[in-house]
């Protein structure tokens, strides 16, 4: 049950965070499904996706939670960036505010979490660049400056997405394994896969006499 | 009935009730309504309201939120699926006029599926009526900042779901799986994203005569009994069944049987809505903010 991590894999929690409307979900789409649809809904209830991968032949898990971009929703972050590894901020470059939005929640999450969490801010829409609002040098100045990797990503035309998650990934196993060799006996944030056998019990249950 | 409402109403609830239940004719079901919700009284008061709310300026961020989303809301919907085409141009009248009505909520995301929803079935300005009266009344208190009263049903979604479905709400404990993880959407945009279109007008009938919390506990008991019986493990396996229960629980006999089958009461509600309200206010600040 507690074999260590590093030979058995990795579970790495990541949560998107960005303004409505920056394209979260479809960069998330791109990444799991290599599909992108401009007709789509709007995201209300945050979901819950996970991604299997490898790197350097070590398994990698992600749990990745996308979530509603609103102002309005804001109370709820707490609920999915807690026991986050990394975050994803995204942002529009064609939309100044969207950018002024990623500045909000890396105050928050330095505030919430410290340095625990590794930050990776993305400028999405780059097959936008003519209509840019958003100065390059300033995005990636106002990066180094908070201590987070930068990049640019077009979820329509499938640029820099996969790079994007794959630098997160990397930077969350070297966080994870600096951190488990300093505190070794600190409880990680990085759980065990532990692939849980389905519950096959056939004891009576209250659904099955509903029909 | 329709044309002597309010007495009707007033006098006959548990007959509209029962006429509800067993599902609204579609030939009268617009109508029916747009008087179910007060809309139509509201409209009767302010009959010039809608062209004049119109006419005013609006919030800048609003009226940028509201664009953002017009195309995302149905996008597979003929009415909707022209960008300036007649359907999104209303979905905007409306959510703009709702905003500068009520200021204090502006625009919420979650206004703009129940606003398409309404338009498939009615005139702009009786949409926008209806619109205000379940803001306003049904999901009361759901766009206020913090999101407290959503979370607070969600609780007691969560206790009622212990005494009607037992084995389901072991199962969301076991896998820590929170109301706000799944029924988010169903609460704030009063499951029009939820069901397929039959169930969801048979839903809306009860909904629209006694309250989100009728739509609430048919779709809690129904989605419930899925997931259990999918015996889905985990959390994501648990939130996946939730959001794509299998065809079979979302058919609108299955729903409406439910409901009919789940003996809770008005009493019922009020002890549990009382229970969280109190918990909630014992708790300390969960918000963070």
């Amino acid at each position: 049950m507690s074999n260590n991590n590093t030979s058995s894999g990795y579970n790495l929690k990541v949560v998107l965070l960005g303004e409505g409307c920056v394209g979260k979900t479809s960069l998330l789409l791109r990444y799991i499904e290599d599909k992108f649809n401009d007709k789509h809904f709007s995201t209300l209830q945050a979901t819950f996706l996970n991604k299997k991968i490898n790197i350097n032949n070590k398994r990698i898990n992600l749990a990745i939670w996308d979530t509603a971009g609103q102002e309005k929703f804001h109370a709820l972050g707490p609920i999915y960036y807690r026991n986050s590894n990394g975050a994803i901020l995204v942002y529009d470059i064609t939309d100044e505010d969207s950018f002024v939005k990623v500045k909000n929640w890396v105050k928050e999450l330095k505030k919430m979490l410290g340095s625990d969490i590794v930050l990776v801010i993305a400028g999405n829409k780059i097959d936008l660049e003519h209509e840019r609002t958003v100065p390059l040098e300033e995005a990636e100045s106002y990066a180094i400056m908070v201590g987070a990797k930068h990049c640019y990503t077009s979820a329509k035309l499938n640029q820099g997405v996969e790079n994007l998650f794959l630098e997160l990934t990397q930077q969350m196993i070297e966080k994870h394994d600096q951190t488990s060799q300093v505190g070794g006996s600190r409880t990680s944030r990085v759980l065990v896969v532990d692939d849980e056998i389905p519950v096959q019990s056939s004891c009576c249950s209250g659904s099955k006499s509903n029909h | 009935m329709l044309n002597n409402w309010e007495a009707f109403m007033s006098k006959n609830y548990k007959k509209v009730r029962e006429r509800c239940r067993k599902g609204i004719p579609a030939s009268v079901r617009p109508k029916a309504w747009l008087y179910l919700c007060g809309g139509q009284l509201l409209l009767e008061k302010h009959p010039n309201e809608y062209e004049e709310l119109l006419q005013a300026p609006g919030d800048p961020k609003c009226m940028d939120d509201i664009r953002k989303d017009l195309h995302r809301q149905f996008p597979y919907h003929e009415m909707f699926i022209r960008e300036e085409g007649v359907g999104q141009q209303e979905l905007f009248s409306v959510l703009k006029a709702y905003s500068v009505l009520n200021p204090k909520v502006g625009y919420f995301q979650a206004q703009a599926p129940v606003a398409a929803f309404l338009l498939m079935h009615m005139p702009a300005v009786q949409a926008f009526w209806c619109l205000v009266s379940i803001s306003d009344k049904y999901l009361s208190g759901y766009y206020n900042p913090g999101l407290e009263v959503l979370q607070r049903d969600g609780d007691i979604l969560h206790a009622l779901l212990r005494r009607t479905a037992p084995a389901v709400h072991r199962h969301l404990v076991k896998h820590k799986v929170e109301p706000v993880l799944y029924a988010t959407e169903w609460f704030l945009c009063a499951l029009t994203r939820t069901l397929p279109w039959d169930s969801l007008l048979r839903v809306w009938d009860c909904f629209l005569c006694e309250g989100v919390k009728a739509a609430l506990v048919i779709l809690g008991g129904a989605l419930g009994a899925g997931a259990a019986r999918r015996r889905a493990g985990g959390l994501c396996e648990t939130l996946e069944a939730l959001r794509h229960p299998p065809a079979a629980v979302l058919q609108e006999d299955y729903l409406v049987y439910h409901m009919t089958r789940l003996q809770l009461t008005e009493q019922d509600f009020e002890f549990e809505h009382q229970r969280q309200t109190a918990r909630r206010r014992a708790l300390p600040n969960r918000s963070g903010s």
